[in-house]
Parts: structure tokens; sequence; C-alpha cells
């Protein structure tokens, strides 16, 4: 029952973590340049504008109360109305989080399922395997998911050489989105068994993953192949090897499992990562997600925006690390017995 | 036991994420059958029992009604869908609160007015079939047109205008600051009769009333929630975030934000519909201009917006199913010179300046737009043709340099931009060269638009020079001299000469005032040679308006205003 303690203790620094958060996003956010009245009333707003919105916001109030206000509203779960789309924050949370959490979670997936062949491959055959995978991951990491975006909206959307995926967006062409459910629509559509809402949110789904995944299959490849090249000069390989065992359960049962603590490390922090740096490829599709309105509401300097879209990206990026930390143990039980003691 | 604990965990969030699959899709399910089931209330089941009971055929008669239904359906009208995309999406969609290019396009759709811009500028009739202004120009008499309807079905009455400008002076945001000092109340009169008291008589009224999209009354009070505003609750702020309540041609079926607005013809729209007149606008936001090329290139849009960059719209037209429309707009280019700041509050660096530039290679080279002719856009009502214009003439700018006191090389000034706009790069870049001849050194400044705005805030903070392109809120003189070179306008961007000369002013002031238009317009025109001479500002080129359109795309045309051209009522689609 260690076991449980240390989860608990790690849920409560979580927490710790988050009001953490909350307090530098709140000076942080405050030191941003802009007038957040004239950001969010435009070029024609007058003085007594300006003044008054500053008054209907509390941003005339003084700092401590502006913290007192903003903080009481937190532990609620009300982060206040946006400037700028005159909601709720958690409304627009809700409606752009799982767009992003959908392209996100498809693009580690789809990274996972072409680095593992990709990276074990390399480590084990050498010649031109490895110098193919070490020539994706230079070009994965260098190329800019801007330029990498455009070009694969430029040959394969706008007829230039092909059309046959569409330009932008998440969803379109005449086919009913499904209802709201989890707000992923792979999912609602498969729940409600929309099976052409389904295709439609692949389809959309195929470039901003690839663009998205460009970078992590470069990292996670080459980490694969060092940690799997390191594992296989062991003692205990050779002798697998030696007493008869096909290469394939080698590697995939035995040293994978092993090699994968580093490369699950650079998962961790990619995930947490892409949420927000999601934003370029968000830009560029017109993905209608969390990243985007973050940039968007830092821009606009939309203070009370700027904190939901900070908590919840700090919420995510803890829990992503809460399970990797937990997948950790199930993968070397050394770990775990330490941490039970 | 070391194994059980993530065992258990993992156990956990995989029981865990099933379940919340499950009951979602129960949720579903059972929603949807409990919405079929419903519809056969027990007295209906009660009916349908006692008649089959007596022999009567149910289903050959639903089988009969049926078939007379689809015999007098009308035959449907082909859908025409229109896809257009802007760079930026709305802030709101509210025409009391919204006030960029983005809102306006969705109001101008989804409501009427009661005056719209003709070729010219001037105002003609829309909802509004005639109007009076009284002899002091202190009361405007509107004749309502009969029989429009709003997208609900209910009629656009007289109520409705003044309800529209009671709730804009009210909530006091989006172009209020037009109203507010100048509109006493609104009376309604009868029923398609509507005045409005002025507090002052205001010469360019009718021309802000191209910002008045007037809404439904009946509709927004029957959805008001509470809110500062009295019996009025929060003026349907809250209901309009989401809902039109208008009665242009286009009504409101979708708005999902960061992607698209979907509008729907308005059948019953009073200046009826023809064949290949929209049914269907697609209002998408595209915001790289790079992706718009090739949505609009691949087909994907009909027509582009206005704001892509010049060598964009010549990249585009080389495809020859695409065509380039351009009209020379009411939108001019400043580089406003701050005149509360040294050097540039000297009279004489700033006309030193303004002979230094060379307006011929910008207006031809770099903009390929018509050279400005003043403070004032040729297009606009009041605009003084006779107005003197500075031509680069490096001799007179060294005179002018010498006699402000100041050596060459000793002036060094900052040239503000928004980073990332290469057009006001390069004119930057040309002012910088041009200057040099002179011995006046130039510092290039690209900030973001936050900083950009906190700058010209203040005089102090805003650079010696400000490069703006202003798009005027209403297509007359005095948005231009009021609207950027009076000391009301202040702290705006545009406004960033901190210019004031109280002749000026004066006049500007007695032009507003005055009632007889001929007079008015008289007086606009004699304060723009003064501000010629005092140069606050080097006014560049008059803004050339550009559009790329499939040539299939017919009706299309610019109109002066603030995005009126975006009526897409006249557009019609031959394909």
């Amino acid at each position: 029952m260690k076991y449980r303690d240390y989860i608990i203790r790690r849920v409560l620094f979580m927490i710790l973590v988050l009001f953490g958060i909350a307090i530098v996003i709140f000076l942080l956010s405050r030191t941003l340049p802009g007038d957040p009245a004239r950001l969010a009333l435009g070029e024609y707003a007058t003085e007594e504008q300006l003044q008054q919105f500053r008054k209907e916001w509390g941003l005339d109030k003084p700092l401590p109360i502006q913290f007192f206000i903003y903080m009481t509203g937190i532990l609620r779960g009300d982060f206040g109305k946006s400037f700028k789309t005159y909601r709720y924050v958690l409304t627009d949370l809700i409606e752009f989080f799982p767009a992003t959490f959908e392209l996100v979670t498809v693009t580690m997936i789809f990274s996972i399922i072409i680095s593992v062949p990709l990276g074990v491959i390399s480590a084990t055959k050498k010649g031109k395997w490895d110098h193919l995978s070490r020539l994706l991951a230079l070009v994965g990491v260098a190329i800019p998911k801007y330029w990498s975006g455009l070009l694969l909206q430029f040959f394969l959307t706008a007829g230039i050489l092909l059309a046959i995926l569409p330009t932008t967006g998440r969803f379109g062409g005449g086919v009913t989105l499904p209802p709201h459910l989890t707000g992923l629509i792979t999912i609602d559509s498969l729940i409600t068994g929309n099976i052409p809402a389904f295709i439609n949110g692949i389809k959309h789904l195929i470039l901003p993953t690839i663009t998205l995944s460009l970078a992590p299959i470069a990292q996670l490849t080459r980490i694969i192949r060092s940690s799997v090249m390191e594992e296989l000069g062991k003692d205990y390989i050779i002798a697998a090897k030696a007493r008869g065992l096909p290469e394939s359960l080698i590697i995939y049962k035995y040293v994978l499992k092993n090699a994968f603590s580093s490369a699950l490390t650079i998962l961790g922090l990619t995930y947490g990562y892409a949420l927000g740096g999601a934003f370029l490829v968000e830009y560029v599709f017109m993905w209608p997600g969390m990243a985007f309105y973050g940039v968007e509401a830092m821009l606009s300097k939309d203070l009370n925006a700027i904190a939901g879209v900070t908590l919840v990206i700090g919420l995510f990026f803890s829990i992503v690390n809460f399970i990797v930390d937990l997948l950790y143990g199930y993968l070397d039980p050394r770990i775990m017995r330490a941490r039970a003691q | 036991m070391s194994r059980e604990g993530p065992r258990f965990v993992t156990a956990i969030l995989a029981l865990v994420s099933i379940a919340i699959i499950v009951s979602a899709g129960t949720l579903y399910f059972v929603s949807t059958m409990t919405g079929q089931l419903a519809e056969l209330t027990a007295a209906e089941r009660e009916v349908a029992k006692a008649l089959a009971d007596l022999g009567v055929d149910i289903a050959a008669i639903e089988e009969r009604l049926g078939a007379v239904e689809e015999a007098i359906k009308p035959t449907p009208t082909p859908e025409v869908t229109f896809t257009f995309a802007y760079y930026a999406e709305p802030i709101s969609i509210d025409p009391a609160i919204g006030t960029t290019g983005a809102d306006m396009i969705s109001c101008v759709n989804l409501y009427d007015l009661l005056v719209f811009p003709s070729t010219t500028g001037a105002p003609t009739p829309r909802l509004a079939t005639s109007w009076e202004v009284s002899e002091d120009g202190l009361t405007y008499t509107f004749h309502l047109r009969e029989g429009v309807n709003f997208h609900d079905g209910s009629g656009l009455e007289a109520e409705d205008v003044k309800f529209t400008m009671d709730r804009a002076v009210s909530i006091k945001k989006g172009f209020s600051w037009l109203w507010l000092p100048v509109v006493e109340n609104v009376e309604v009169i009868d029923t398609y009769t509507v005045s409005f008291h002025l507090k002052k008589p205001f010469a360019p009224f009718l021309y802000t009333l191209y910002q008045l999209y007037i809404v439904n009354k009946d509709l927004i009070m029957e959805n008001i929630k509470p809110g500062e505003f009295g019996e009025f609750g929060d003026y349907g702020q809250e209901f309009l975030l989401d809902n039109d309540a208008g009665s242009g041609p286009f009504k409101l079926v979708e708005y999902k934000r960061l992607a698209q607005i979907v509008m729907e013809r308005h059948n019953d729209y009073w200046r009826g519909w023809k064949e290949g007149q929209i049914t269907r606008f697609i209002y998408k936001f595209v915001r790289e201009s790079a992706v718009e090329k090739m949505m609009i290139w691949s087909g994907e849009l009909d027509m582009s917006h206005d704001m892509l960059a010049l060598e964009d719209y010549k990249d585009l037209a080389k495809k020859p199913e695409l065509v380039l429309y351009e009209a020379d707009s009411v939108y001019q280019i400043y580089i406003l010179l701050n005149s509360q700041r040294e050097p540039t509050n000297n009279i004489h660096v700033r006309k030193a300046i303004s002979y230094a530039f060379d307006y011929k290679t910008c207006a031809e080279t770099i903009r390929e737009e018509t050279q400005a002719h003043g403070p004032v856009n040729m297009r606009l009502v009041g605009w003084n043709e006779s107005v003197p214009i500075y031509h680069q003439d490096l001799e007179k700018a060294r005179h002018h340099l010498e006699l402000s006191g100041y050596a060459p090389g000793e002036i060094k000034i900052e040239f503000l931009y928004i980073a990332g706009f290469l057009w006001e790069e390069k004119i930057g870049l040309l002012l910088k060269s041009n200057l040099e001849e002179i011995g006046i050194e130039v510092e290039l400044l690209p900030e973001p638009v936050p900083v950009f705005l906190d700058l010209c805030s203040k005089p102090e903070t805003t650079p010696h020079a400000t490069i703006v392109g202003y798009g005027v809120p209403y297509p007359h003189a005095d948005a231009a001299l009021y609207g950027m070179f009076h000391p009301d306008s202040w702290g705006r961007w545009y406004s960033a000469s901190w210019y004031n000369n109280t002749e000026v002013n004066r006049l500007l002031e007695m032009a507003r005032a005055e009632v007889d238009e001929v007079k008015s317009i008289k007086l606009y025109k004699n304060i723009q040679p003064i501000i010629v001479e005092d140069a606050p500002a080097i006014f560049v080129t008059g803004m050339r308006h550009r559009i790329i359109l499939w040539n299939y795309v017919k009706g299309y045309s610019y109109v002066p205003g603030y995005h009126h051209d975006k009526y897409f009522w006249t557009i019609t689609i031959e394909k």
C-alpha cells in the first residue's frame, strides 16, 4: 500500500503546481505588451469606451484586488469571460480544447506507429536504413511546421498537383457534424454510428497530423534507435539468442520494453508540448483549437483567456507526466519497488 | 505485490474510458429513442386504434396525402453556394458592438440599413424610401418601406429603428461614438415614420447611418437576460453573440468560432430574388494569405478578400479563370508626423520631409496606386480637387531643413510600422533613402499591433513618423479630417500626428454644424489646404481596392463605405 501513498503524494503535488502556475500566469500576463481595452475594442475606440471597458472588467482596480477576484474565481472554476469572444472562457475551452486534444493525440499515436518500427529497423539493420532514419530525423526536426504544412496543402489540396484532401478546417463539405459528446469528432461519430462524419473527420486530420508529427517522429526514432542498440549489446540478449528465441520475440517483447523508458520521456514531453505547440499547425490549417485560441488571447492580452488556456495546458502536462511516471514503474519493476519504500 | 500497483492503475484508467464512451453512447441513443417514442402520445394512439377498428386503412390515406403534398410542393430552388474567406474572424456579429471588417461583413448581409451608399458615397434609399431634414438641421424624418420582414417573419417598423438607436447609445460600444454626442432622441411618429432629433446640427449625420444596422426589437426583447439596462436587461447582448435579429438578405444558420459562419437566403427579403443569386453563403476565416491563395486557385473559394499583397493579386490573375477586380477605394495611406515631439514639432522639418519623399516611385512602383491629393481621399464627399500637393523636390527640402535650424546629419527620426507588413516596410525604406539625401537619418521600427497601439496612445511615446492605412468609418471628408486631425480623436492610432490647429478646429466645428449642405462642403474643402500647409503627415497614396473573383461570379462592385461592397445580394453565379 506504500504505492498508493506515492500516488496520493503525486496528485497533491500536482495541485500545488497548478496553484503556482495560476499565480505566475497572473503576473506574467500582465507584463505582456498592450492595452487589453484597446486591443479588444479595435482601432476606432474612443477614450470613453476604453474607460468603460476597463471599469467593466475590473482592470482599473488595484492589482491585489484583481488577484483576489482572479484566484477565487479559479477555485470556483470560473475563469471569467473572454474580452474578445464575450463568452465564458470555460465555454470557449470546452469548445476548443477537444479539437487540439484530438489532433495532438492522433499525432502521438501516429508518431509511435511510425517511429517504433523505424527506430528498431535502423538499430538492427545498419547501413542504408540507418542513413535514411538519420536523414529523416534531421529533416523532421529542421523543417518548420509552418512550411511543411503549407507544402502539403500546396501539393495535395490546391489542385496544383492533386486536390484530394481538404485544405483547411476540421470538418466540412456538407456532412452533418456529430453531436458534441466528447468533442472528438472521431469518437463522437463512431459512438453515434455516423460513418460519413467519421471519414470526413479523418480526412481533415490527415495533413495536420502529418505536419505536427514530423518532429516527434524524428526525435522518437533516434531515441528508440539508440536505446535499442544499447539494449542489444547486453548480456541477457546474447543469452536469449543462445537459447534459440526468435529475433522478433527478442526485440518486440524484451528489448523494446527495456529500451522504451527514454522514449517514454520524450513522448510525454512532446505530448504536453504539442498541446501549445500545435499553434502553427492550427494557424495554417485553420484548425479551431485551443492552441490557436491561446495565441490569439496572448496577442490581444485577453487576460482571462490566457489564464484559462495556461491552466488547462498545465493540468494536461501534469497528468501526462504523471501517467508517464506510472508507466515507468510498469516497464521497470525496480523503479516500482523503490517508490513503494 | 510490486506489479499490482501499476496494473491496478491501468485497469482503472481503461475502465473509466470505457465507461465514458459507453455512457455517452447510451445517453445519445436513449435521447433519440425517446424522441421518436414521444411522437405518438397516448391520445394519438387511441385515435389510431379506433380508426383501425372501423376498418379505415390508415396507411392508404397517408400514402394519398403524401402524393398530394408532393404534387403541390413548389419546385425547389437549385442551391447556389458562395464561399468567401476573410483573413480574420469577427469579434462580434452584434451590430451594436462589432467594428472590425470581419464584423461588418456579417452585418451587411444579416442586417439592413435605412440608407445605403451609392457609387459616389451619397445616401440612397434602402429601408427608408425617403427622408426630410428640418430647416434648423435638428430633425431627420424617415419614411420606412412597408412590407419588410425580419428573418423571424415579423414586420420591420419605426419601433425597431428607435430601438436600434436607443440600444446602440445605451450599450455605448461599437460605433455608438458616432451618435452619442449628436443624437438627442428618436421619436416614433407612426408605424412607418421615425424622426431622429439631434442636439446640434451635424452635417455628416446621414453618412453615419451607414453603420446603423436595424435590429428586431421584439425578437431581442423576447431573449433578454438580466442586465444593467433596467427593463431592457442586457439588451440581448448574450442572445446576439450567436444569433441574428436582422432583416438582411441572409440569415444566420451556423456560427462556429475559429472556423466559419454559414448563412442562408432569407426567402422573404424585400428586394426579391432572381435566378443565380446566392442561396447559401459560407463565410470562412483563413488567416494565412498563402492558404487563402491556394484555396482560391483550387476553387474552394469563389472570391478573395481585399487584404492580400499586391504580388498575390498579380499571381492569382495569371490563372485564366480568375478575374482581377480593381477600383479606387476611399481608404488612404498616411505617414503621420508627430507634431508634439522634437524634431517633427518643427514645421520646417515636416516640410523638408514632405518635399524629400519620392511620391512617384511609391505610387507607381511600390503600391501601383494614385498619389494622394491632400488629407482627404479623392472619392470622399467633400474632397477639395484644387488642394496643393507636394512633389519630390530635394532643393526645397534642403531649403526647409536650413530654415528649421537643424543641420544635415543632426536629425534622427523613428519610422513606426506594423511588423510583418511588407509594403509598409518598403515605404519606410524608400523614405529612409530619400531622407538620407538631405541629411536626415531614419530608424525603422517594426512592432506588433499591441505595442503599436500602446506607443500611439501618448504623444511622448509616439514615434516621429508612423505609417497608417486609414479606413474611414463613413465615406465623408469629416471622417478623415475630424478623425485624424482634431484633438477629439487623440489617442487613436490614426491621430498619431497629435495635430492641433485652432483655425482648423474652428472650421471643422463650423463645417459640422452647418445646415446648408453646399456651405458645409465648402467649409470642409477650405480646411484641406491649411492642413497641407502645416504638413502634419505625408499624404502617400489613395488605396486601391483589389479582389480576385472566379469568372462565374457576377455582380460584384466596390462601394465607398466600410465593407458595404461585401453586400452579397448583388452577386449572381453563372456556371
